[in-house]
């Protein structure tokens, strides 16, 4: 009985250490903004499915959280989205200030706006510099990457779930279409090498028949 | 001015305005898709390679300058730019300032054209149209004309290929690819700016999620380069085209060109991205095309290049960078002032007619 025990302990004990201390640092990363910001919860979810995975028994199904993965991969783009749009508040302010600073400098160069057309010359100006400005920053370029990677994620979880549904339809999916364009693809490059060997060889063939009638 | 004037004042442009809505909304109450055409210069289809289409400008009589001309545009965006309307276009000004002109039309990639990268570009379609250009005119070699992308692409092409290639005559495109930091400017190079913000792993999912770069995308970083144009653009410059029925049909046609936004094929779009923008192989000389070394010093014909002071897409330093790069003993730079599409919908005939000029010397 105590060996028996033992050997649960020490199982527990192996389980802990493989799996527990991993998966216990991923669940505490949940309560970390930074990760919600960055849209980073389909890529924890990844990495969860690494930490429980078993390896593949045949006759029994694999631990796939990949209906979970697409779902996760929304709530990051739909998270990023809002970023995204939620950045143009504090710039719209920052716009409203620049133009009342351009608009008292104006004044103190005795070059006052005195109507509306003017005034919306000068608010053009500022809107377009200060958006110039905005685009090139380090603040929107990062929030650009994680727009773009969130929406790449996305689609390709989607394309993942839609491809399970295409195969039980018995459809082709996108990743056979894909390796069937690489292999067409292949084809067609080696069928303009070939043309070029017998363009060549044909050219060679007619350089020596006309050497040889001459001589 | 008292309150009083400056009230009248106000309620006089309240009522211009008005005026002004009321004709540009009558104006384009009369105008249907149909009636929006571009690209009506006569022109016939002489072959194509895939999806790519090679076609000529038909011209009245011969032309006077005997090298014909193969006229590339880039993938982004269609090239019927050049051929906007009848009194905007450059490629109809190249036709009668009396050149003979072909034009490299890259279609619309579907995702068969995923695996097009820049060895399919140059190699297969551009030295096919090449040859087939050669063959109808009994030429060992004909002029390049590129436009941005196609002028890079031309570029290596004469690189890969000089003995097919006479002259060389690229139009803002980019050579150095990091030019745009020696001279930082907040209205230029924002191409630059955020291709090297992402990661190079960020283009590989992009490509792999999407297979070909949507044409949107595109679309999108334009509309960043140049903001309050964007935000602008269906209100305040509408209204201003709405004044004349020629400023509106104008207006439209831009907008029928800007929204064909063909995709950009999967693979030529990493090595774009990756290896020009964000590793500036060519101007480094690394730059490898179906496993061969694109040396500019191979470029050794008359090359003509043109650029402008004032383009929002592509730095001028970047253009600029090939009066050193290649080997060429007659190399001419030709600055022009307008915007990266402005110079080729403009009405003026001036660079047309420098282009054929230049030609008509060489």
């Amino acid at each position: 009985m105590t060996g028996m025990w033992n050997a649960w302990l020490q199982t527990a004990e192996v389980v802990s250490r493989e799996r527990g201390v991993e998966s216990t640092k991923l669940f505490n990363r949940l309560w970390d903004p930074e990760l919600w910001r960055a849209g980073g919860l389909a890529p924890l979810l990844q990495e969860m499915q690494d930490v429980f995975s078993l390896p593949r028994l045949a006759d029994l199904p694999s631990f796939d959280l990949s209906p979970l993965k697409s779902s996760a991969s929304m709530l990051d783009l739909m998270g990023v989205a809002q970023q995204y749009v939620a950045v143009s508040i504090p710039l719209w302010l920052l716009i409203s200030r620049n133009f009342q600073g351009e608009i008292t400098r104006h004044a103190e160069a005795g070059k006052a706006v005195r109507t509306p057309g003017e005034a919306l010359d000068l608010w053009n100006n500022v809107v377009d510099r200060t958006f110039m400005e905005f685009n090139r920053s380090a603040d929107f370029a990062r929030l650009q990457q994680r727009l773009l990677r969130a929406l790449t994620e996305y689609r390709l979880d989607m394309r993942k779930l839609g491809e399970k549904s295409a195969q039980l339809l018995d459809m082709p999916t996108r990743s056979e279409m894909t390796e069937v364009y690489r292999r067409m693809h292949g084809m067609q490059r080696e069928l303009k090498d070939l043309r070029q060997q017998l363009r060549a060889l044909r050219r060679q063939v007619e350089a020596t028949s006309t050497s040889k009638g001459s001589s | 001015m008292s309150a009083d004037d400056r009230l009248l004042s106000a309620w006089t442009e309240l009522a211009d305005f008005g005026k002004r809505v009321a004709l540009a909304t009558s104006a384009l109450a009369t105008v249907r898709e149909a009636d929006v055409k571009i690209a009506e210069t006569p022109r016939e289809e002489i072959c194509r390679l895939g999806g790519r289409t090679l076609h000529r400008l038909v011209r009245a009589g011969p032309a006077r300058i005997g090298t014909p001309v193969l006229v590339t545009y880039a993938m982004v965006g269609h090239w019927n730019v050049l051929d906007l309307q009848e009194d905007r276009s450059f490629l109809r000004n190249l036709v009668d300032a009396g050149c003979e002109i072909y034009v490299t039309d890259w279609g619309h990639p579907t995702l068969a054209d995923q695996f097009d990268d820049f060895g399919d570009l140059i190699n297969g379609y551009l030295d096919g149209f090449v040859d087939v250009i050669c063959e109808r005119h009994g030429l060992a070699s004909i002029t390049l004309l590129g436009i941005c992308q196609g002028g890079l692409l031309s570029l290596c092409y004469a690189a890969l290929h000089p003995d097919k290639v006479s002259n060389l005559i690229t139009a803002v495109t980019p050579v150095d690819f990091h030019a745009d930091q020696k001279e930082e400017r907040v209205d230029s190079g924002f191409m630059n700016v955020w291709t090297r913000s992402l990661t190079s792993d960020d283009i590989d999912l992009l490509v792999k999620a999407m297979g070909n770069i949507p044409g949107e995308v595109g679309g999108t970083m334009f509309s960043l380069m140049t903001p309050l144009r964007t935000l602008a653009k269906y209100n305040l410059t509408l209204l201003q085209a709405g004044q004349s029925a020629d400023a509106l049909m104008n207006f439209l046609r831009m907008e029928k060109w800007l929204s064909d936004r063909p995709d950009h094929t999967g693979a030529a779009a990493q090595q774009w991205l990756k290896e020009l923008y964000q590793e500036n192989k060519l101007v480094r000389g690394q730059l490898r095309i179906d496993g061969r070394l694109v040396d500019l010093n191979a470029v050794d014909m008359p090359v003509l290049n043109i650029y402008s002071e004032t383009d929002t897409v592509i730095h001028p330093l970047a253009s600029k960078a090939m009066r050193g790069a290649v080997a060429s003993k007659d190399y001419t730079e030709l600055p022009v002032s307008g915007g990266h599409i402005g110079i080729f919908v403009a009405r003026s005939k001036k660079l047309s007619n420098s282009i054929a000029d230049w030609l008509a010397k060489h």
